[in-house]
Order: structure tokens, then sequence, then C-alpha cells
């Protein structure tokens, strides 16, 4: 047996206000932890929804809500935008494709985007992955859907399998469109990105839905084709011949006399979301600091309120021939131990909170989280903890030796 | 007036002082003081004689002020603090009067303990550490059950006597006893004293008994009452 | 003594791959015919009266330098990310000054080049300022109206000091 096994004991024997050393420590650990994780896996959430595009066009509106709502769909657009505005862009030299996207409906908690086959052909993510399809191909006839990996998996649908769309965001029996079923025709590949929660539909079948969606056969194809010419869309992507006409062509858009619109290069609104989320980030990792320090000096109030009790146990130890450093390192090592076993729980609580809240995060807001092993950055978080432990364990150790020199065998009490 | 010195001596002091720090005046001073091999010495003292002074002297945890002392031929005055540790735990035994043990170990590991800061008590340790304990506590009559308790569940006269075990485990050469019968009653203190100079004489260590109950000196080879040793006057007022 | 010549001879061939790398000024991507026009029309501005500003706009500018093409340059510039993941950039546009606001008008196309990293290189924040050494390429192409403008395959990226 050698001091480290004294330690352990040691603690062991008070194993009540052990516990709560170790789950205060815990608590720092998973809060530090937490916030790391976050902070990253937000970011890369973010960072791989979309790729290959110079611009992003909505209604007058600020950068990062335009991003937000377009790319991300997080939040709700301030306006629409006419449709010959979209076609006047168009015409611009400098533009190689063009993506229209048109949002406010949902299907049972996801939502749908109105779009057209461009949106396939040239809607990029990641580091300029193009979309896949799973299984069937984009839609063609009016009624048809492609829905993302995500919707098939949580409402079990298939190819062939139909379903009903309602106008607006909250999908409520009252507001849902009973006479427009739609037809799945193709389900896409995973992306990890908000596309695979959203379902969408041609932009003819936005405006049938609005239209009151009755389908007849026997319509006039001509005026029903007018009728669904889409007056409006809420935003599109550009895809210009090159990047570095960019700056040239947004400023023309910013400019547009006939209708208010804001033009943003995703690099850069990413970025300034970034640099908003930043100042969370920090906050959030301010209040995590505080916690560790908090927990530290619980762990020192316990340690040093046990030293008085425990002075007999250090005679006891001195008259055996322990040296005063065997008393250090006696101290040291509690202190060590009650850290370690603090780090764990914490780091187990992390993986625990992960792997229950992952789901809700990932529908909710988008942000993919995994149980994946702990990054460079979470080991020096964790290093940090230990090494904090292990300083404030000098305060009682010192303490106690001090103690074991001055008392040597004799007590007093 | 110096003796011949004796190659069985096993405590030499010689013209010992010793005052505490910040003191300029002496609470302890001795001439001089010779304990013998295998000698089982009883030194009377009321508290405030100088006793612990005397006993943290001869582990030693305090350095004299002046003069010498050797234990086991080894003048403490040219070692370390540290190296007086270790001599300690290699050579020495030691009884407090209570409270001697160590709360979260068992009654094996408590005995064991001198075993891990003395390499040299650990090898003289055969067959292995937990028979040897185990004879140990049988020879000083504590029954098999009281090995698998928890030290804080036996009585005070079985935790003195698991202190002896602890302070003869691996055969120290030494073993102090700080009034270790003033807790117990009557019967048991006669009962533990018997046993523990068994032990010593089996061993062949020294033991030096120190206790302010005279009527427990009809037991030793020797008698020496601290108040005729220390040279410095107490004040009376102290004895209480 | 002929060791000492064989090494002498190896380091005096090296030099010029280090050599090599030019460090640019953004001034020095605009051709000189470019340079001279918009130089002229400047000095015609700047000897008008106050209320005699002429209502022209400026020459058009965008012009490329295709002598420059192949040339491996340094350049210091405002960092644009475009590519890349939540660790790296893999593509960016480095633009002559800070800041996108309405007042100045957004870079003409032979003051912006498009850089692009095969490995990527550390994230950037939005407008750092770095020095970018990499194989410039001035292209125009015949069938547009609009030219390429320069685009460069990336080396590495140093620190900007003064």
């Amino acid at each position: 047996m050698n001091i480290y096994k004294l330690s352990y004991k040691s603690v062991i024997n008070r194993r009540t206000t052990a516990m709560l050393t170790v789950f205060t420590v815990a608590i720092s650990v998973l809060l530090l932890l937490a916030v790391e994780r976050v902070r990253v896996q937000a970011k890369a959430s973010f960072a791989n929804t979309i790729s290959n595009t110079d611009l992003i066009v909505g209604a007058r509106s600020g950068q990062i809500n335009l991003l937000l709502y377009s790319v991300f769909r997080i939040g709700n657009p301030t306006n629409n935008i006419d449709w010959k505005s979209y076609q006047q862009v168009l015409k611009d030299p400098s533009v190689r494709w063009s993506i229209p996207i048109s949002l406010g409906d949902s299907h049972r908690g996801f939502r749908v985007i109105g779009t057209n086959q461009d949106f396939f052909r040239y809607y990029q993510y990641g580091r300029k992955q193009p979309l896949t399809f799973n299984s069937g191909k984009p839609f063609a006839g009016l009624y048809e859907t492609v829905i993302g990996a995500q919707v098939a998996k949580e409402l079990g649908y298939q190819l062939g399998s139909e379903i009903i769309i309602a106008h607006g965001i909250s999908d409520k029996k009252f507001n849902r469109h009973k006479n427009s079923p739609f037809i799945v025709t193709g389900i896409l590949a995973p992306t990890g990105t908000p596309v695979d929660k959203s379902v969408h539909l041609s932009l003819s079948a936005i405006e049938a839905i609005h239209a009151g969606g009755v389908h007849s056969a026997n319509a006039d194809q001509k005026a029903l084709q007018k009728q669904l010419q889409p007056k409006q869309i809420t935003a599109f992507m550009l895809g210009l011949k090159s990047r570095v006409q960019s700056f040239s062509l947004q400023r023309k858009i910013n400019t547009y006399r006939a209708e208010p619109l804001s033009a943003i290069m995703p690099g850069i609104a990413l970025h300034e979301l970034w640099g908003i989320m930043s100042i969370a980030e920090q906050a959030l990792q301010g209040v995590s600091i505080f916690v560790l320090v908090a927990a530290m000096l619980a762990m020192l109030g316990n340690l040093l309120s046990s030293l008085q009790e425990r002075r007999r146990e250090m005679a006891i130890l001195r008259a055996m021939g322990a040296r005063p450093r065997h008393v250090f390192t006696l101290l040291i090592s509690e202190a060590s131990l009650l850290t370690s076993l603090g780090i764990i729980l914490g780091v187990s609580l992390l993986y625990l909170l992960i792997g229950a809240m992952a789901p809700i995060l990932s529908a909710q807001y988008g942000l993919n989280f995994q149980l994946s092993a702990l990054s460079h950055t979470e080991w020096l978080l964790i290093a940090l903890v230990q090494i904090s432990g292990v300083c404030i364990g000098f305060i009682p150790a010192i303490n106690a030796y001090r103690n074991s020199l001055v008392d040597g065998m004799t007590i007093r009490i | 007036m110096r003796l011949p010195t004796d190659a069985m001596n096993i405590i030499e002091l010689n013209n010992l002082a010793y005052s505490w720090p910040g003191s300029s005046q002496a609470c302890l001073e001795i001439e001089q003081f010779l304990l013998k091999r295998g000698e089982k010495l009883f030194i009377s003292g009321a508290s405030g004689s100088g006793k612990s002074t005397l006993l943290g002297l001869l582990a030693g945890i305090l350095t004299p002020s002046a003069g010498s002392l050797s234990i086991l031929q080894t003048p403490f005055g040219d070692l370390t603090s540290s190296a007086r540790d270790k001599f300690r735990a290699d050579h020495i035994g030691y009884i407090f009067q209570q409270f001697n043990l160590i709360p979260y170990l068992s009654v094996i590991e408590n005995v064991l303990l001198p075993c891990h800061f003395s390499k040299q008590r650990h090898a003289q340790i055969k067959p292995d550490p937990y028979t040897q304990a185990s004879n140990l506590l049988q020879q000083l009559r504590l029954p098999k059950s009281c090995l698998e308790q928890p030290v804080t569940q036996l009585s005070i006269g079985q935790q003195q006597r698991v202190a002896a075990a602890r302070a003869l485990i691996g055969n120290p050469e030494l073993v102090i006893a700080d009034e270790p019968t003033s807790a117990l009653d009557s019967q048991s203190r006669n009962a533990f004293i018997q046993l523990l100079m068994e032990q010593c004489e089996r061993t062949g260590a020294s033991l030096l008994f120190v206790s302010h109950d005279e009527q427990l000196q009809s037991h030793f080879d020797r008698h020496l009452a601290l108040s005729t040793l220390n040279n410095v006057v107490q004040n009376p007022d102290e004895y209480l | 003594m002929k060791k000492f010549m064989t090494l002498l001879c190896g380091f005096l061939l090296c030099l010029p791959l280090y050599a090599q790398e030019t460090e640019l000024s953004w001034e020095d991507l605009i051709p000189i015919s470019e340079k001279s026009i918009i130089d002229a029309w400047f000095a015609k501005q700047n000897s008008l009266d106050a209320d005699q500003f002429s209502e022209q706009e400026p020459p058009p500018q965008g012009a490329v330098r295709t002598d420059l093409n192949g040339q491996v340059i340094k350049i210091a510039g405002f960092v644009i990310p475009l590519e890349g993941d939540e660790e790296q950039i893999t593509e960016l546009l480095l633009v002559p000054y800070f800041g996108a606001c309405f007042h100045v008008p957004p870079p003409p196309q032979n003051q912006i080049v498009y850089v692009k990293f095969a490995d990527g290189v550390a994230l950037k924040e939005l407008w750092d300022v770095i020095y970018v050494v990499g194989t410039l390429t001035a292209e125009t192409t015949s069938h547009e109206v609009a030219q390429v403008g320069y685009s460069m395959q990336g080396i590495r990226t140093e620190e900007y000091s003064e």
C-alpha cells in the first residue's frame, strides 16, 4: 500500500462530502465541455450548409436575417420579392445560374420550399457537394414533391406516398388543404443540412396551394399555366460566371430602384453570424470558468475543514515515520483524485446529455450533435480542470505539512 | 562524568537540553540517560514534566538545542529531519494513549502501516504481511472476528492491542509507549502490560513506557522519575 | 575546394527559386494603359471648380495584366471567406480595402483576387489582413462581355505586419 492508496481510502471514507465535491467539479466540467461542443458543432453545422453560391438575394433586410431564413430555415422573411425583379436580375451578363425559392408553408412541422428544378441541379453544400437522390427524381408535374431524408425517415414516407401541405408554418387541421395531396417522387440523400428537413415543391405548386388548390383535369391548360405563374418569391440564389464579379452585381442589386432588395455574399454573412455568436460564446465561456472557480473553492473548503479533524491522523502517520512530504503528497493526491472523479463524471454526463438532446436540437434548431470523441480543445479544458484541482490541493497540503511539522506526534486539541 | 560507552545501549543521551523556539528558557535538561538493549524501562512523569518533549526528542521529531542523542549508536545530531523520520520508521514503534488507529483503514492495514514507510521492517515480515499481522494480533489475544471489523467498532482495549501490534510488526529495536494504559480500566491495564512485555521479550525489543501511574512500575526492570531526570525546575502549577 | 564550389553553385541556383516570388501592390495589378487614363481623368476632376464637377462616370476599369499570368506573387489584402468549413478556408476573395459600406464603390474587377487553396488554410476572420502567396492567373475570355479577372492558386498565407 502506498500514499495513493491511503488517499483513495481516505476519500472513500468521507464519502458524502467527497461526493458533493465530485458533483460540483462534474457540473463545472460538463458546462465547460458543453459550451465548447455547442460552439464548435454549431459552427460546423452552419459552415457546411451552403457552398459554391455567390449571392443570395431577398427583400431588403439585414444580412444575417436573410441568411438565416433562406438557408437555415430559421426565422421568417420580412417580405417577398416581385417575380419581375428576379427576372431583371437574371438578365445581368455575369449570372450563370439561379435558384428561386419560396417559403412560408409547412407539412407536419417540416418547412415547405417552393423552387424549381435548378435547385437540384445547382444547390451545393459542404465542400461543393451537389444534392443526390436516395430514390426517385426531381418533381416534374404540378402535384409532385421531393422530400429530404429526415422527413422521409421521421414520417415514414416512401416513393409514391401522398402528403398534404398546409398554408403557413403552423400546421393545424383547420388550415390543411385537404384537396391538395402531393405525391412523393423523390427522396434526397442525407446532407446534414436543413435540406434534410424540407419538403420541396415547384413554384407553381405553391401558387396552386394559395389559389385554393382546386385541381380539375378539365381546366384549360393555358389558363392554368397563367394562373400558376409565380408572381412573388421569397429569395433567390445566384451563381456567377466569375466569383470576382460578386461585388459589382451585389452593389447593382442593392441599389436596384424598382424594389428594395438585399444581396448578400454567404461567406460574409456567415462570418458576421459567427461574430455575433462569438459574443454569446465568450459570455458562456466566462460563466463556465466562474463555475469552475466555484467548484474549486468548494473542494478547497471541503479539504480544509477536514484538516482539523485529521490532525490526529497526521500525527499517527508521523509517528509511523511519514515525512512531512508524505503528508503533503497525501493531500495533493486527495485533491487530484476528487478532481479526476469529477472529470470522469462530468464527461459521462456530457455524453448522456448529448445523447438525450441531440434529436431535439436537430429538429428545432438544425444543429447536428454527434457522440464524437473528445476534441483536442476539450482535452485541453479537461487538463485545465485537473491542473486547477492539483493547484488547489496545494493549499490544504501546505497547511497539513506545516501542522505536522509543528504538531509532531502531539495534538493540541 | 561520562560512563564508558556500551555497545548494547539502545539510547544514549548526554547533556541534552531543549528549549521551545522563541524561548530562552530550557524546558528539558538531562545530564545523562541510557537504555540498554532488551531493557524495559518505566518512566513516571506527570503532564508538563517534560514528557512530551523527551518523547519528541527520542522519536526524532524535535531537535535538541544542546547536547547529544544517539539511538542504536546513530547520533541524531548528524541526521537531517527527513533522515530521522526514516530512522523512526525503521527502528521505532510508537503507541499513543488513545486514538491510535486510522479510521478508514482496516485492522490489518493499520497494523501494517509502518511497513510501507520502512522497507527494512517490511523485509522482516515472513512469510507474508497478512499472516504475520494476524499471528501478532492473535498473540495479543485479539479474536479473529476483530480482524474484519472496522476499527471504530473495537473497544479501547482492543484498539490499544492493535496499536501494540503495529508498534511491534517488523521487529523494531525500540518500542515507545506514551501512557498506553491510561484510557483502560485496571483489569485491562495489567493484561495489556503483560502482553506487551511478552512480545518485547520475544522480539528482543527495548521498551520505554511512560506513565503518570506509579503503581504500574512493578512490572518493569527499572524505574525513573522524570522529575528527577529533568534538571529544569518545574512550575508546580503545571502539574495540574 | 571542389566541394565548396559545388555547394556554392547549388546555393546560387536555388536563389532564383526564392527570388521568384514578387511582392506586388494593388496598383501593380492595373495595366499601365488603364492607369494613365484613370490618372488623366482624376487630374481633370481636380482641375474643375466645385460646381463644375463632371457628371461623367469614371473611365471603365477592370482590365487585367496578362503579363502577370503564371507568376508567383505575394500581395497583402483583406480576406472575404467564400468556401470552407469551421476550421479551414479553401476559397477566398482578397480585396484592397476594408468594409463594404455604400459610400465607396465596390472594388473594380482588377482589384479583386479570387484565391483557391487546394488543401485549405487555417480559418481567417472576415476582414483579416494577410499576405497571400500564390500563382496568379490573369485571364480574359473573349466570348464574355465581362472579363474574368485575377485568380490565384494559393501556396501559403503569411501574417501581415506594418
